[in-house]
């Protein structure tokens, strides 16, 4: 559904987007990542024709980001929630989303009948006479996420959704999102948060400028598995430490009785480093596997890239 | 361009302008004072003299010279509605996603200079109407026939004015993308009135006097000021720049 390739995008003489390739399938939740600065409002606003590119190419289903024709036609099959939720805070929850279903030329029946059903989606109805100046964060974006989907897109793009709303809010934007994927729809968002990423993208991108990391967050997750094995013992004296160093050149930690090593192959490596230590009369309580996490994966994607 | 999508925005300003009080009142007071205030003026200035012919020349010049107040207010008017509707979307950080639906800036732009033009033109077509209604009743006595409407007000009205108009909206719209302050943005739109208080002054101190050429003469310079400062417009209010560069 969604098709970059070559993707760039420069600021005077600042790179803003630098040669970035990838794609999101239909129904998928693809999630860009990334520190402040990083690129990805940019990479969005291009891909939601808001801004033009420098160069390479993107495309909306068959239709091609940087095409004037295309991009009007581009517009009407995508919704939009930008990091600020953009609501005309003096009218109602009822007339902003009506003024966009006109936009998106809606006849008064559809647009009756769309925003009906999503104000009651949204658990909006009973409020929805009321200004939007008068809503919680929560709400507001919940007003903003069904403006988004009034002409029903087959494409939502939404920029960083969850940001500074309280984690009940938070929890109750997600599960609108993953509600939305139910319903087929494609969906690319722009996340700061990790833990989001992980529940609920099926893919996600790192970016940095370019894109430095991409798969599903398991695989992510699963370029750094085995990193770190933890060995709990009885006792740790210098003759297990000096019969791990014999087998082993990675770096040991030492935390009480625990040990921590890094290990690149755990299946291979985890035997000879227990023999190791059994063999110099260590007594080991328990040994497991530390699951690296999404924050880990990032923060090593983006770390490497400095 | 389609004008169905420039009229959508109109009315959403139109619904938000019915929330704001006080904008209604500043289009109600202004053109009322002036079409209240100045025929009391002329009452004042008349009242008591006897009538000779000088006095006669005076007040038709004094008259004249009213009727380009319109124009004045024409432009605070318009600067006012068209700074808060561009500003208040740059506050609102609405115009992200209206830029993300399917309507070209071009019609955005239309629709929010309509919503400025249409009750403001409408503010001081009403505002005249009482001003001549009540200037003629004034005056009567004294030149022996009514003096409006004449050729100057039709000018002033049907030309000047909504030409008038065109200048301080387009001039809101460049002034407003450089600042996120409706306040600043208007003082920076009260740019357009300098010109209009100049002729003002000029004719008043006897230097311009306000003939039906005179007044044809300023609309066409208008015009031609408002083609020029379109350029300036369709630079400014473009997608790539408004989400970009602007303040």
């Amino acid at each position: 559904m969604i098709y970059a390739e070559g993707l760039t995008k420069v600021f005077g003489d600042f790179t803003a987007v630098e040669n970035l390739t990838f794609q999101v399938t239909d129904g998928e939740i693809f999630g860009l990542l990334g520190p402040n600065g990083a690129g990805k409002t940019s990479t969005l606003r291009m891909l939601s024709c808001l801004i033009s590119k420098t160069s390479g190419e993107a495309r909306i289903g068959d239709l091609s980001i940087g095409n004037k024709e295309d991009s009007i036609k581009i517009r009407r099959i995508i919704g939009l929630v930008a990091e600020n939720v953009g609501l005309y805070e003096e009218l109602s929850a009822y007339k902003n989303l009506d003024f966009y279903g006109k936009l998106y030329g809606l006849s008064e029946t559809q647009r009756k009948e769309n925003l009906k059903n999503l104000l009651e989606e949204f658990d909006l109805w009973e409020v929805r006479d009321k200004p939007v100046a008068t809503f919680s964060k929560g709400m507001k974006q919940k007003v903003a996420i069904a403006r988004a989907l009034s002409h029903d897109p087959k494409v939502l793009f939404l920029d960083e959704p969850t940001a500074n709303l309280d984690p009940e809010a938070a929890k109750m934007v997600r599960d609108s999102i993953l509600n939305l994927k139910k319903e087929g729809k494609t969906i690319f968002l722009n996340t700061h948060n990790l833990d989001e990423a992980q529940r609920i993208c099926d893919r996600v991108g790192i970016l940095k400028t370019k894109l430095i990391a991409l798969g599903s967050p398991e695989q992510l997750k699963e370029s750094l598995k085995g990193d770190k094995t933890i060995i709990d013992l009885e006792e740790i004296n210098d003759k297990i430490l000096g019969a791990i160093k014999t087998v082993s050149s990675s770096e040991i930690e030492i935390d009480g009785k625990r040990l921590i090593i890094d290990v690149r192959n755990p299946q291979a490596e985890n035997p000879i480093l227990i023999k190791a230590i059994t063999s110099a009369g260590g007594n080991i309580v328990a040994v497991s596997q530390l699951s690296p996490t999404m924050e880990e994966v990032y923060i090593k994607a983006v770390r490497e890239k400095k | 361009m389609s004008f169905k999508n420039a009229w959508i925005v109109t009315q959403k300003e139109f619904s938000i302008v019915r929330l704001r009080k006080t904008l209604i009142y500043f289009y109600v007071a202004i053109p009322l004072v002036l079409s209240i205030g100045l025929p009391l003026l002329v009452l004042h200035i008349i009242s008591g003299s006897s009538i000779k012919a000088s006095d006669v020349q005076y007040v038709t010049g004094l008259m004249d010279a009213f009727e380009f107040f319109f124009a004045i207010i024409a432009v605070i008017l318009s600067s006012y509605t068209s700074a808060y509707s561009i500003v208040g979307e740059k506050i609102q950080k609405s115009l992200e996603p209206l830029l993300s639906t399917p309507i070209s800036d071009g019609e955005i732009l239309l629709g929010k200079a309509l919503s400025a033009f249409i009750p403001s033109f409408v503010a001081v077509l009403m505002g005249d109407s009482i001003y001549m209604t009540m200037m003629d009743k004034v005056t009567f006595h004294l030149l022996g026939y009514s003096y409006y409407p004449n050729l100057s007000v039709a000018i002033v009205l049907l030309l000047l004015v909504p030409v008038t108009i065109v200048f301080s909206i387009e001039v809101s719209t460049v002034a407003s993308s450089r600042v996120s302050d409706p306040r600043s943005s208007y003082q920076l739109s009260m740019a357009g009135f300098i010109p209009f208080f100049i002729v003002y002054v000029l004719t008043e101190v006897g230097v311009i006097t306000l003939t039906n050429t005179t007044l044809l003469s300023i609309s066409g310079l208008v015009a031609v000021a408002d083609v020029l400062m379109y350029t300036a417009v369709i630079k400014t209010f473009n997608r790539d720049k408004i989400l970009t560069t602007w303040k």
